[in-house]
């Protein structure tokens, strides 16, 4: 056997992020990239959309995906949103956990919207798009749930595989308005 | 093309999000239907002046499979449906 | 003080001096310029020369359809060829030059042309090269294009950034003009989402040149106080320097900003250009009209220019475009015109009308003498306007006058409301063409809609936005209508235009930047071009980057009247996006170099480079090729390494990128038994098996695994390149083809992180990580399940093998996948563990006869590659069982896979090349197949090749000639066994532990 007192104990956990840049000082214009939340993909089986939302309904962090299908996202690592919907929801859905697929980025400041015309062909006016609306979009060709959660005030998740383009891409956006950086926690 | 479609799940969206999969009434044939059935429906397309319907997908956004009914002469989107709920004649 | 720049008035700030040069030479300016109208107050009247016969030219116009005065801007990586004069903005240290004239613009060599010009007639290019062809080619076509003079881009990179947006309103208004303000106030006040874009730096439109009082202050006083309302409504976006080029479907409009490209050096946080998408409910075409120019001898010497810019350059820029001008008109604004420069203090010494009767005779300034009845035949001086000839009842005449304005009336800016394929309608009562209807989403207002005076204007603006804001269910205020001073009467019947004024001494040209004249829409007419899209393409009329904004118009009406008809019978070419030229920066917006499309990254993408690892791109993934070590003298001395390893050792390679499903529900078994052709309803819970996707036409989709996780609980994986389609394969069978079916799935290919650990010492490394049991046993081939790795962390495990050795997919959650990856690479370290990329995984697949896309390439059967066993014609239905039963898909003579080793082994096999019988004349006509993939093999210590061959597996030991003509290669191969390597599969399970 080889030697296994060299091995970790625990594998570390890797934000796809943690490499990058962050500002030095804060903007009005700020992107939060959250260190780690805890994501679930509920997916309501045949037939129980209704239950499954009537459940959800009463939930905080509950996001639009589509027909029968939400994410539901608790800034706490520690949520365990997986295990406890699934618990919860039992045979009404397949929930999966997608903690470590998506990241979420949340784009607060007085230019968001303008920043966000730049690459979403949807338009963000809060009569149109007001608060607790969401839905996929595209965004520089990278699909991405677009979500308002304040008046200045909006949350992206994305795959993680695009999540390095993808804040290329929002920085170049935000420039115009010194968008600055930050990874929460 | 229109320059939007108006996704009954998402709202109106440019046209950038959607992917064109082909004529929506075209009906996959049985496993015993005749041969000509399977080759019409595999191989033969119309390609028709005026109203059209088609099968897009809002790839960029719910991923739904739509039911587009267009014109192909004016470019006007005259009705856009969810393809499963028409499939099954009404709610999904 | 410059010899033309007025001692007052203007919208400039003669506090800021602006210095710039022109072919070399300083001038100055001021703020507030164009670089044309800086020119014009320096006396420079000659700004470029004709496309064809390199005709010296001057400024024409003070807006967008300038045909003539195209120069080259900046230097370096900033040049930035034909931009029109008129609508360059001056600043400091601007540089430009002129274009199209060798060795400078006062001599051209290239005038030669003119001289020739009885050579160089309406159609000249298509009669004189259209023979022998190949001169076309060699000969004409680059003397031509030589010759033929826009400027030249540079060759350097762009340094500047450009970007798209969206933007999404109730009203659009196109043109800040007076119909357009007052439109957008009204809508503005309404509390309507309004953009108002203007092609302009500064918002007002004609007002800015409008020489008469409005509410008892200056019209641009007026327009400064609406913008500056307008611009504090929180609801109204205002968008100067912004041409809104094209209306697309849906009446989404695109726009181009030119952001910075009014400074000398542009601030990098901002785009130099921005393309505007803009979604409009409705849409207001106040983009006013353009002055026609007449048609007579030598109306296009340098100083010849439209009345309406001649008021512009001195009322807005304070410059008076000479000291004696001579204004020629078929119509009253011509006469209005002349008295308004009067006003501005421009010494106008003649009015030449070509009218007998004047309808309404403006009274004329002191010491300017008017002619009626009158037609000028000619103009004289050479590189500028020195006087010209009239003739008035037979009766010749030469005035003297350094400038001339003509006035022949105006057409209507109608361009955006024709590019879905309306045309625009003549009028016989406006004598001009007007916008068709195109709706209420888009309606034209003010001069573009045909209305001729200010007042008309201005309440025309208020009365649509009005009806807009009505329309949308709001309702509107009422906006005040202002007084004019001393306004214009409108002029009910219009005079007939003069299209062509009679006589002409020299050429009289139409279209100035095309120098198509009088006489070649004549001989176009003659020679049976005489409708307008035909005497377009015969004359090049209308075909210059002006797009014949100036010359449109007159060529119909020229036609019409020679043709004894009316311009509706003519009809005018096609109007098509876009209105003005867009730069290809604009149009490429972010989307340029490395930002062209997104990349992806690998959940072990960091793990990857602190190995060393070569990329690949291969879609939008950026993969490891190979991880060099020190010492190695090439890629494939890395690959050969990394092959060998795993066969003798083991080595870990990152599989993330493969597509993954989870599908869910009581149907997904029967779900995936009809998307794949080989059976899968009875795969036992913790079994992967190998799957195979057909198209409804009996070719291979796709390969991949099927794991069932649980009862209704399946793990799909697809190829890397195939993930996304298969994903909408899914989707479009699940919502399309079978509704009914109650499965659901998602794409959980983000989630984990996956690692191939293939090699003989797999499963010593691999159980050092995992606390579960992996003896082949607990976990025997294709064995799909659950494992807790050291510390508890949950993964999945896959007992799959692509490379023939004892190998194992382990899946992770994609956070961890790093520190698991470095925790086997630690763990096999004394096996002699080492990372291997995507040129060894091709390597060790091939060896093993493995197929993927190279030989999965839309045209191939299962059989075709081997694997027709795997049809399970038993199954009711699937998903291409169908037509994979018909004859030619089930032929004798297809091409089927086979292994290929070069005679002489020293031969490196290149996939691509042609299968030709041993002994055949090499053509394709012989061919008898084709090498789908090749490489070196390391194990075998020679070149190795798969290869379609038609009735294959029934020539093993033949030779065939592998021939590639491209790369002059003709040289003999055997045909083996596809499968190279262990081909009893016993490596899969090690007899004796490792
Ligand atoms: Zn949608």
């Amino acid at each position: 056997m080889s030697d296994l007192s060299s091995l970790p104990v625990a594998f570390d956990w890797q934000h796809p992020l943690s490499a990058i840049l962050t500002s030095d000082v804060r903007a009005v214009d700020h992107l939060e990239i959250l260190a780690r939340p805890s994501i679930a993909r509920v997916i309501a089986a045949a037939g129980e959309s209704v239950a499954v939302a009537a459940i959800l309904g009463g939930m905080a962090g509950v996001r639009a995906a589509g027909p029968q299908e939400w994410i539901v996202l608790d800034d706490d690592p520690q949520a365990a949103l997986p295990a406890r919907l699934a618990e919860r929801l039992g045979s009404l859905a397949f929930v999966l956990d997608a903690g470590d697929g998506e990241v979420c980025l949340r784009l607060s400041g007085p230019h968001c919207r303008r920043i966000l015309a730049k690459g979403v062909g949807l338009d963000l006016h809060p009569d149109v798009f007001g608060l607790g609306d969401g839905g996929f979009v595209l965004c520089h060709a990278i699909r991405m749930h677009l979500s308002r959660t304040g008046d200045n005030l909006f949350e992206i998740l994305a795959p993680r595989s695009y999540a390095t383009s993808l804040l290329d891409a929002l920085k170049r956006m935000g420039r115009e308005f010194d968008l600055s950086v930050g990874l929460s926690g | 093309m229109a320059s939007l479609i108006s996704c009954p799940h998402c709202g109106p969206r440019p046209k950038e999000e959607f992917a064109v999969r082909g004529d929506a009434t075209l009906l996959r044939p049985a496993p015993e239907a005749s041969d000509e059935a399977w080759h019409a429906y595999v191989y033969l397309r119309a390609n028709p002046r005026g109203v059209h319907v088609e099968h897009w997908q809002h790839v960029g956004g719910c991923r739904r499979f739509l039911v587009v009914e267009r014109n192909t002469l004016t470019h006007d989107v005259l009705s856009v449906a969810d393809a499963a709920e028409v499939a099954q004649g009404g709610a999904a | 003080m410059s010899a033309h720049r007025l001692l007052t008035g203007g919208l400039i700030d003669r506090g800021k001096p602006l210095s710039f040069t022109f072919d070399g030479r300083r001038h100055s300016g001021f703020a507030g310029d164009t670089l044309a109208s800086a020119l014009l107050a320096d006396g420079v009247s000659l700004m470029g020369r004709s496309f064809k016969y390199h005709r010296p030219r001057g400024v024409m116009t003070a807006g967008s359809a300038e045909p003539n005065a195209l120069v080259t801007v900046g230097g370096g990586t900033r040049r930035e060829p034909n931009l029109r004069a008129t609508m360059v903005e001056l600043h400091e240290t601007l540089t430009a030059v002129s274009q199209n004239r060798w060795p400078s613009l006062a001599t051209d060599f290239g005038a030669l042309n003119d001289r020739l010009s009885a050579l160089l007639s309406a159609g000249f290019y298509y009669k004189t090269f259209m023979w022998p062809s190949a001169f076309w080619e060699k000969l004409y076509e680059p003397l031509i294009r030589r010759a033929a003079g826009l400027g030249r881009a540079t060759l350097k990179r762009d340094p500047d950034a450009y970007e798209k947006a969206w933007a999404f309103c109730d009203l659009l208004v196109i043109g800040a003009g007076p119909a357009g303000l007052m439109a957008a106030l009204t809508a503005g006040r309404a509390g309507l989402r309004v953009i108002l874009a203007d092609e302009d730096f500064r918002l007002g439109g004609w007002l800015l040149s409008e020489t008469r009082l409005i509410d008892g202050r200056p019209a641009h006083d007026f327009a400064a106080i609406l913008v500056e309302e307008l611009a504090a409504l929180p609801n109204v976006t205002l968008l100067p320097r912004s041409t809104v080029f094209g209306w697309y479907d849906d009446n989404v409009f695109g726009a181009v900003e030119r952001v910075q490209k009014h400074l000398p050096i542009p601030s990098d946080k901002q785009p130099v250009e921005r393309i505007w998408r803009i979604v409009a409910k409705r849409a207001l075409m106040a983009t006013g009209a353009e002055e026609r120019p007449l048609v007579f001898g030598g109306n296009d010497r340098p100083g010849v220019m439209m009345a309406g810019a001649a008021l512009t350059y001195a009322a807005r820029y304070g410059v008076a475009v000479g000291k004696r001008v001579a204004v020629v008109t078929a119509s009253d604004s011509g006469r209005q015109t002349a008295a308004a420069l009067a006003r501005r203090g421009v010494e106008v010494v003649a009015l030449i009308d070509a009218r007998t009767a004047s309808a309404q005779a403006s009274p004329m300034p002191e010491g300017a003498r008017t002619l009626t009845g009158a037609h000028v035949v000619d103009t004289l001086g050479r590189l500028s306007v020195e006087g010209l000839v009239t003739v008035r009842a037979g009766f010749e005449e030469r005035l003297d006058c350094d400038a001339v304005a003509m006035a022949g009336g105006w057409n209507p800016r109608v361009h955006l409301a024709c590019q879905h394929g309306a045309k625009p309608v003549w009028s016989d009562v406006h004598q001009a063409f007007l916008p068709p209807d195109v709706g209420p989403d888009f309606q034209a207002a003010g001069a573009a809609a045909g209305l001729s005076t200010l007042a008309e204007a201005l309440g025309d603006g208020v009365r649509k936005a009005t009806a807009v804001v009505a329309d949308l269910g709001r309702s509107a205020p009422t906006v005040p209508l202002p007084e004019i001073d001393a306004e214009e009467a409108a002029s009910g019947a219009a005079a007939s235009p003069v299209w062509l004024m009679p006589g002409a001494r020299s050429k009289a040209f139409v279209d100035f930047q095309n120098d198509v004249h009088a006489g070649d829409l004549a001989l176009a007419l003659r020679e049976g071009f005489g409708h307008a899209e035909h005497a377009k393409r015969y004359t090049t009329n209308a075909m210059a980057t002006d797009q014949g904004k100036l010359s449109g118009v007159n060529a119909s009406g020229l036609l019409a009247a020679m043709k004894g008809l009316s311009p509706a019978e003519v009809g005018i070419t096609t109007y098509r996006p876009f209105y003005t030229p867009v730069s290809f920066g604009a149009l490429a917006g972010t989307a340029r170099d490395e930002e062209a499309v997104p990349h992806r990254l690998s959940p072990l993408d960091g793990w990857a480079k602190a190995q060393g690892a070569m990329f690949v791109e291969a879609g939008l993934w950026h993969r490891p090729a190979y991880f060099p070590r020190p010492g190695e003298k090439d890629w494939r001395a890395s690959v050969d390494r990394e092959v060998r390893t795993v066969r003798a050792a083991v080595g870990l390679c990152d599989v993330s990128t493969l597509g993954k499903i989870e599908l869910f529900g009581p149907d997904a078994a029967e779900f995936l038994n009809r998307l794949y052709c080989n059976p899968m309803l009875r795969l036992p819970v913790g079994k992967a098996r190998y799957g195979l996707m057909l198209r409804e036409d009996g070719m291979v989709f796709d390969d991949g695994t099927v794991s069932r996780l649980g009862h209704q609980h399946y793990l799909i994986t697809t190829t890397t390149a195939m993930a996304a389609k298969v994903m909408s394969h899914l989707e479009h069978a699940a919502q399309v083809l079978w509704p009914a079916l109650q499965v659901r799935f998602a794409s959980v290919s983000e989630q984990w992180a996956q690692m191939s650990l293939a090699g003989p010492k797999a499963r010593q490394v691999l159980q050092a990580v995992v606390e579960d049991d992996l003896s082949a046993e607990a976990v025997p081939p294709l064995a799909a399940q659950a494992v807790t790795l050291r510390g508890g962390l949950r993964g999945r495990l896959f007992r799959i093998s692509f490379s023939g050795e004892l190998a194992y997919e382990l899946a992770v959650p994609a956070g961890h996948g790093r520190a698991v990856a470095e925790a086997i690479m630690a763990a096999g370290r004394a096996h002699g563990i080492c990372p291997y990329g995507l040129e060894a995984l091709n390597v060790l697949r091939i060896e093993k006869g493995h197929v993927t896309h190279a030989e999965l390439d839309g045209r191939t059967t299962p059989d075709d590659v081997g694997l027709g066993h795997m049809l399970a014609r038993q199954k009711p239905d699937f998903i291409g069982k169908r037509l994979s039963e018909r004859y030619g898909l089930t032929a004798a003579d297809r091409g089927q896979l086979v292994g290929l080793v070069p005679v002489d082994r020293q031969r490196m096999i290149r996939a691509g090349a042609h299968l030709l019988r041993e002994g055949a004349k090499p053509s394709t006509l012989n061919d008898q197949g084709h090498v789908t993939s090749a490489c070196y093999s390391p194990t075998l210590g020679h070149p190795i090749a798969l290869a379609l061959l038609k009735s294959g597996r029934e020539r093993l030991g033949e030779r065939v000639l592998v021939w590639d003509r491209l790369h002059k290669e003709e040289f003999l191969a055997e045909v083996v066994s596809p499968v190279f390597v262990d081909p009893d599969n016993r490596k899969i399970e090690p007899k004796e532990p490792a």
